[in-house]
């Protein structure tokens, strides 16, 4: 067969992609469990991170047995209500898994009928943080994060993103830990008790302007529009939650 | 009759090719030091100066690189002979994306923070210069065995240049090793007053990995004796 004809090339084509594929989905189909177990596992890594039950920074090397363990303990997942701040009781996880599968296509939070709420209790049984997942969208894609607040649901106890698609070493940094310190101690309620989120500032929160000192953190250097994402579907997120917040504080 | 049609010579097969000849010497050892793609060549320069910041995940990326430019060499040159010329940039970049893929599919199932430290580094090891560049200028033309061993060289070339970067890049910008104390945490300044010693920011940021890299480049071409033509 003549190699430069148009059959030829066409079937080399198809026998190239054909080959390729089957040998790809052998590959995923394969390690798929491993992969669905570990981006698990990250995610109870940083419900545990956002909630301060674990340091990365200093104690990076505990065992992953040890995280599954304290995340078992001290984790209690739960969906609410957005409306009444009713937690949905009586559901089989399989009945709660499609929940939260169908809640997952919708991205407005405002517009979901139910939230995921993680709380966190300490060793004697005390709640300590409510864990709030939190989604924006920056310059390129949806990054996936939790802000958790402390028992006066008011104070930031820590937040993390922990999934994006962003410019690495600009947007991507928003999972730089150095920064996601920065939220620590912020608040989300202004003295009257209105919801003003946190507001991340292009250029750097000022300390002379009382309201960056409360709501405010320094912006990411080359990533203006992701950090006005962030502060743009942060607040969407919050003002989801609001029902379930004014009922805690 | 000559001698030599009646020899029991011409009658074997052609004598066995040595698997370690001049030629397949050539093929590993030129990449790693006179036509090394990094500093010579100037190629893979994106992710030299992304994924140095650390050790860890340098190594890594190095491995990855490893197996996607050794493996597409060998399947390139294996193919050689029954791909159409027209479309051979089209089945190169197929059969590297596809080994792309599996290295990343294998590194999000079995090391998945540092997969997840190399983001799209991993990915972006299909539009690297050398992977495509030595599959359309060596192995098209090569058998598999040379193939391979031009495709070790090169991945080799390129990865000692990471990992010296990397070594300085940590050490420098963290006073760490693979995430290990190098320098006495004693040694540190501990306050504005206090002249001890501490860490060079500017290695963490991707103008500390263009210096470094800049310098290591002009040292290499400086003893292997390297010049751009005029």
């Amino acid at each position: 067969m003549d190699k430069n004809s148009n059959s030829y090339v066409v079937l080399f084509a198809v026998v190239v992609c054909v080959v390729c594929s089957a040998a790809l989905s052998v590959t995923f189909n394969g390690l798929s469990d491993l992969i669905k177990a570990n981006q698990k596992f990250d995610i109870q890594k940083n419900v545990l991170k956002a909630c301060r039950l674990w340091d990365p920074v200093n104690e990076a090397d505990k065992p992953r047995e040890e995280l599954e363990q304290l995340y078992a303990t001290r984790i209690e997942q739960m969906l609410i209500d957005r409306k009444t701040a009713e937690p949905l009781t009586g559901k089989s996880d399989a009945e709660l898994a499609k929940i939260r599968k169908a809640q997952s296509k919708i991205n407005k939070f405002t517009e979901r009928d139910y939230l995921d709420v993680y709380t966190a209790k300490d060793a004697s049984g005390k709640v300590v943080a409510y864990c709030l997942p939190t989604y924006a969208y920056g310059l390129w894609s949806w990054l996936s994060g939790f802000i958790a607040l402390g028992p006066d649901v008011d104070e930031v106890l820590g937040i993390t993103y922990y999934d994006d698609g962003e410019t690495p070493g600009l947007g991507g940094e928003v999972n730089n830990l150095g920064w996601q310190e920065t939220w620590r101690g912020k608040k989300i309620f202004d003295d009257s008790g209105e919801l003003v989120s946190i507001k991340v500032v292009k250029g750097g929160a000022s300390p002379d302007v009382p309201e960056h000192v409360a709501h405010g953190v320094d912006g990411l250097s080359g990533a203006t529009i992701t950090g006005d994402g962030v502060t743009r579907d942060l607040k969407d997120n919050l003002t989801a939650y609001l029902p379930y917040l004014e009922r805690l504080r | 009759m000559t001698a030599t049609v009646d020899s029991p010579a011409v009658a074997q097969p052609k004598p066995k090719k040595p698997l370690f000849g001049k030629k397949e010497k050539r093929a590993v050892l030129d990449p790693l030091w006179d036509h090394n793609p990094i500093a010579l060549q100037v190629l893979g320069i994106c992710s030299a100066l992304a994924v140095t910041v650390k050790l860890g995940p340098t190594l890594a990326m190095c491995a990855a690189v490893i197996f996607v430019l050794c493996a597409s060499n060998v399947v390139v040159s294996l193919l050689r002979r029954m791909i159409p010329s027209n479309i051979r940039i089209i089945v190169m970049l197929t059969v590297i994306s596809s080994l792309v893929t599996v290295v990343s599919l294998v590194l999000n199932a079995f090391m998945y923070d540092i997969s997840k430290q190399l983001s799209v580094f991993i990915a972006l090891i299909v539009t690297n210069c050398i992977v495509l560049g030595r599959a359309e200028a060596f192995a098209m033309a090569n058998g598999p065995w040379r193939s391979f061993l031009d495709g070790l060289g090169n991945a080799v070339g390129y990865a000692w240049i990471l990992i010296a970067v990397a070594i300085v890049r940590e050490v420098g910008g963290s006073g760490k090793l693979l995430d290990m104390q190098i320098i006495p945490a004693a040694w540190y300044s501990t306050g504005v007053q206090d002249p001890g010693y501490i860490n060079n920011g500017l290695m963490l940021l991707a103008p500390g990995a263009f210096l470094l890299l800049g310098i290591l480049v002009w040292v290499q071409r400086g003893i292997s004796g390297y010049t751009e033509e005029n």
